[in-house]
């Protein structure tokens, strides 16, 4: 009876995280001209409104260039940063760590303000360099937590042992170390890339006239309650699905549990 | 072949000596183990020697070149780690292959060596595998070759059968003697396991705290600790604290008991702690002939051995005798003797066990 109390309640909390989401999937497929649940009938016609619409392909390009060049950015910087912060012996490490990974708890508003008047002030306000500069900084949290317990997770005598053998540093990293963390290397690279794509606060602020999916749905809204929103929702929702499928893949493949992560 | 200096060598961290002053002449061709209990430091010397760990103080020289600032990868040595340390991605091949690879030999070169390498340690059929597909045994031997394929000038070993069960471990000890033989080459071994240092080397060095304690043949340290610290790392012992006699070929205990001994090489009176290894303790059915009478408290059944727990005037003492059919039982009387030269003096006073 307590098991199936603990079960019972379990889907309902699990359905009610998901429902409000979930439902947008049906009535992207909606033929009504607004917003209608049961939908009336099937049609594709919001994703060819979403599609057509060269400002929502504008801004889907946008989305894409600055997470693919800032996802790619945080994942160099990031496991650089992983690397000295498990390997190294020096003095703060736990305090430069909470550096790292503080823009995952710190509220996007401030960083959102604080990025803003800085970029105000050397002049990358309203600019490309300023969004991918912006979101990587907010990618960077997610590639050091999955790099640091990926490197952890390696035995450093293999590290040592390559050295030992006459391997060069460099050597070692591209030959043994790398090789080794590909599946987290990816994950992580996946992580940051969702962190980007799915950021509309800090985008918001420093974007000027950048448009981004996120931002203009977001601008959308406000205005009018338009059921594109509901195509876009879908595509997001299955993207995300897709891409936390493949990192499950990964770090399992990488031999890291995603309870080590959190 | 090489040799192998330590001079002065020390690790530091802030304050606490992690390796303190350890200075150590390996020579061509010789296997010495580093024995200690874990936290002695024996690890930090291996990892200094290989260019892993900084030292704080001292130097190292190997066949005569200063290493004492050179980078690991340029120091030609042969590394072994409990852990095996495989690349795990890699088939066995592919690891054996991998020192020769980053020094830019060519394939034709590379495959002949790696082959030998791998039949030397009788692998020579798993090239293809990898590392997860081989037993912890046949992991070990991948890293022993792989540690010999580039013809180092020393071979390191970290406890390398540390994680073997104990059939395999004294397989792969003789198999490791025999390469070592075979291949002449310096090497040194680091261990926790008396038994390990003792049958493997031709020298054994024992560490604690960072310092070096002894450096001796197996049996000369077995035999002839240099402290009381020594005496227990390397087995069970009986001890016997007093004073020497006036011949100064015996121990004159608190109660009276005469404990004839070696040459003291002491005044008489200089308060001693001496030992006698259980072995060379003989029991004699006679409670007349020996040297203390004894009684037997207990006797333990081992297959190979009995060992005896028996009181006697001179304290409690143990006896290791062959496991034949005539053991004693408890309760019976008998007489203990030994050798006076067995009765070796290890410290001056009263050392409390380390």
């Amino acid at each position: 009876m307590t098991r199936f109390l603990l079960a019972a309640s379990g889907v309902l909390v699990l359905a009610f995280l998901c429902l409000p989401a979930l439902i947008v999937i049906p009535m992207s497929f909606s033929s009504a001209n607004s917003l209608e649940f049961p939908p009336p009938g099937f049609s594709l016609r919001w994703y060819e409104s979403f599609l057509g619409d060269p400002r929502w392909v504008a801004a889907l390009k946008n989305s894409a260039l600055i997470a693919l060049v800032s996802s790619t950015i945080a994942l160099l910087l990031g496991s650089l940063a992983a690397y000295g912060l498990v390997r190294g012996t020096f003095r703060g490490r736990a305090l430069i760590e909470g550096v790292f990974i503080a823009p995952l708890v710190v509220p996007s508003v401030i960083i959102a303000v604080a990025l803003y008047i800085f970029f105000a002030r050397i002049g990358l306000l309203g600019s490309l360099p300023g969004l991918i500069i912006g979101h990587t900084v907010l990618g960077v949290p997610y590639v050091v937590l999955v790099m640091s317990v990926a490197i952890r997770s390696f035995d450093h005598r293999i590290e040592q042992v390559a050295l030992s053998l006459g391997a060069s540093t460099t050597t070692m990293f591209r030959r043994v170390l790398l090789p080794n963390m590909l599946p987290s290397v990816f994950a992580a690279w996946i992580f940051a890339l969702i962190a980007s794509f799915d950021e509309v606060i800090v985008t918001h602020f420093i974007a000027g006239p950048y448009d981004t999916v996120p931002k203009r749905m977001f601008n959308e809204l406000v205005l009018q309650v338009n059921p594109t929103i509901t195509a876009i929702a879908t595509l997001l929702i299955a993207l995300s699905v897709v891409a936390i499928g493949i990192v499950v893949l990964l770090l399992r493949r990488g031999g890291v549990k995603i309870q080590s992560l959190t | 072949m090489s040799s192998i200096h330590l001079k002065g060598v020390s690790r530091h961290y802030g304050a606490f000596a992690a390796v303190d002053d350890v200075s150590l002449d390996v020579e061509p061709g010789e296997f010495v183990t580093i024995l200690g209990p874990s936290g002695s430091g024996k690890t930090t010397v291996l990892t200094m020697i290989a260019g892993l760990n900084q030292l704080t103080g001292g130097s190292i020289h190997i066949g005569g070149r200063d290493v004492t600032a050179l980078p690991a990868a340029q120091r030609n040595i042969g590394l072994v780690f409990q852990s095996y340390a495989l690349f795990p991605h890699m088939t066995v091949f592919d690891n054996v292959a991998f020192p020769l690879s980053v020094r830019g030999i060519g394939a034709t070169e590379t495959r002949r060596r790696v082959e030998e390498a791998l039949a030397r340690v009788r692998l020579d059929t798993f090239g293809r595998r990898k590392p997860s597909q081989l037993s912890g045994g046949q992991q070990q031997r991948v890293a022993l070759a792989r540690a010999i394929v580039f013809q180092p000038d020393i071979l390191l070993l970290d406890e390398p059968l540390g994680a073997l069960d104990r059939k395999l471990r004294e397989e792969v000890q003789v198999e490791l003697r025999r390469l070592q033989r075979s291949l002449g080459i310096t090497t040194i071994l680091v261990t926790h396991d008396q038994e390990e240092a003792l049958s493997l080397s031709d020298r054994i060095v024992v560490l604690d705290h960072g310092k070096v304690q002894q450096i001796a043949a197996p049996q000369n340290a077995y035999l002839r600790p240099s402290n009381r610290f020594v005496a227990d790392f390397l087995g069970a012992a009986n001890v016997f604290e007093g004073r020497v006699g006036s011949d100064e070929r015996s121990i004159v205990m608190d109660g009276g008991t005469v404990i004839p001994c070696g040459a003291a090489a002491r005044r008489p009176g200089t308060p001693v702690t001496a030992i006698l290894r259980p072995e060379r303790l003989i029991l004699a059915a006679d409670e007349a002939i020996g040297i203390v009478p004894a009684m037997i408290t207990e006797s333990v059944y081992l297959g190979q051995f009995v060992r005896y727990h028996v009181e006697t005037p001179a304290g409690p003492m143990i006896a290791v005798a062959p496991g034949g059919n005539n053991g004693f039982a408890p309760g019976a009387r008998v007489s203990a003797t030994w050798q006076p030269d067995d009765v070796w003096i290890v410290a001056d006073g009263a050392a409390p066990p380390a």
